[in-house]
């Protein structure tokens, strides 16, 4: 699997190069990530699909300062609420936002509801606002650090240390009143 | 509290059609890709008629002098022509005879 330094390299050498390694690492986990957020495949192909045409597209403008996947990530959570903000009427969604019909666990082909447990873990995550349930999948999930999670909701460690905390106490607090 | 949840698997109720990933990895790649591909259509396709207006350019203006154009002119016309396409001969042919019949009125 290539770092995230020989991707930049290699883009940077040969573009379509690699940006096929940039798929290659990243195209999952941007998947999953947008999947959690946006819940039916389809519209989490869309995300993860207009997510890397703009990063391949607007390359140029990443600053090498910053972590690379907080970059990616940055880019894949503004697709997923532009995408959610489509269908509530509006260019964006706020991150503030906690509309039940948005973030449901909606009928989809594409979901096991046999994995109950699977199941209820996410019900209790889409029950919490846009940036708790940002905070929480990107800590428990893709496991990535407080600051980089920071720079990808444009907020501070602290913030988002409280809003994992927040989400944390929440999901646990729903799973035991839905067991 | 951490505890529970650790102790919950990671595993997702969501799955995805099989070859997915490697379907869109490809998809994603001609998206990127055909644009040089495009680009380089669009410039033959310029260059094309770049060709043909510079050549009809060079046909009138000799056509002007037609009976005063000396064999080298004639010749270099000649060798224009015969470097376009098929079908731009045949264009040119069709307005030169549609020219010479409008001087002929």
């Amino acid at each position: 699997m290539h770092d995230d330094r020989d991707i930049i390299k290699a883009i940077r050498r040969q573009p379509e190069q690699g940006f096929r390694q940039l798929l290659q690492r990243y195209q999952q986990p941007v998947y999953w990530y947008a999947r959690r957020m946006v819940v039916s495949h389809a519209d989490a192909q869309d995300v993860m699909q207009e997510t890397f045409i703009r990063v391949f597209r607007s390359f140029g403008q990443y600053d090498e300062r910053q972590p690379f996947n907080a970059w990616l990530y940055r880019i894949a959570t503004n697709e997923a609420l532009r995408l959610l903000g489509k269908r509530k009427g509006v260019a964006e969604l706020s991150l503030d936002d906690t509309s039940d019909d948005l973030f449901d666990l909606k009928a989809d082909e594409y979901v096991d509801y046999g994995n109950v447990e699977a199941v209820q873990l996410q019900k209790a995550i889409l029950a919490l606002p846009a940036k708790q349930q940002i905070a929480f999948n990107l800590r428990y999930y893709d496991e990535l650090s407080y600051e980089a999670i920071a720079q990808i909701t444009d907020s501070t460690e602290a913030n988002v240390k409280a809003n994992y905390h927040y989400a944390k106490e929440k999901i646990v607090n729903y799973l035991k009143t839905n067991d | 509290m951490e505890k529970d949840l650790e102790k919950m698997s990671k595993t997702m109720p969501y799955t995805v059609p099989e070859g997915f990933f490697d379907e869109m990895e490809e998809r994603l790649m001609q998206e990127v890709a055909p644009k040089k591909t495009k680009s380089k259509a669009r410039n033959v396709v310029l260059w094309t008629s770049l060709a043909v207006a510079a050549s009809l350019a060079l046909l009138l203006v000799l056509r002007q002098g037609w009976h005063k154009t000396d064999d080298a002119s004639f010749e270099q016309v000649e060798m224009t022509f015969n470097q376009l396409s098929d079908g731009d001969q045949q264009l040119m042919l069709e307005l030169f005879e549609e020219m010479d019949e409008l001087d002929n009125y």
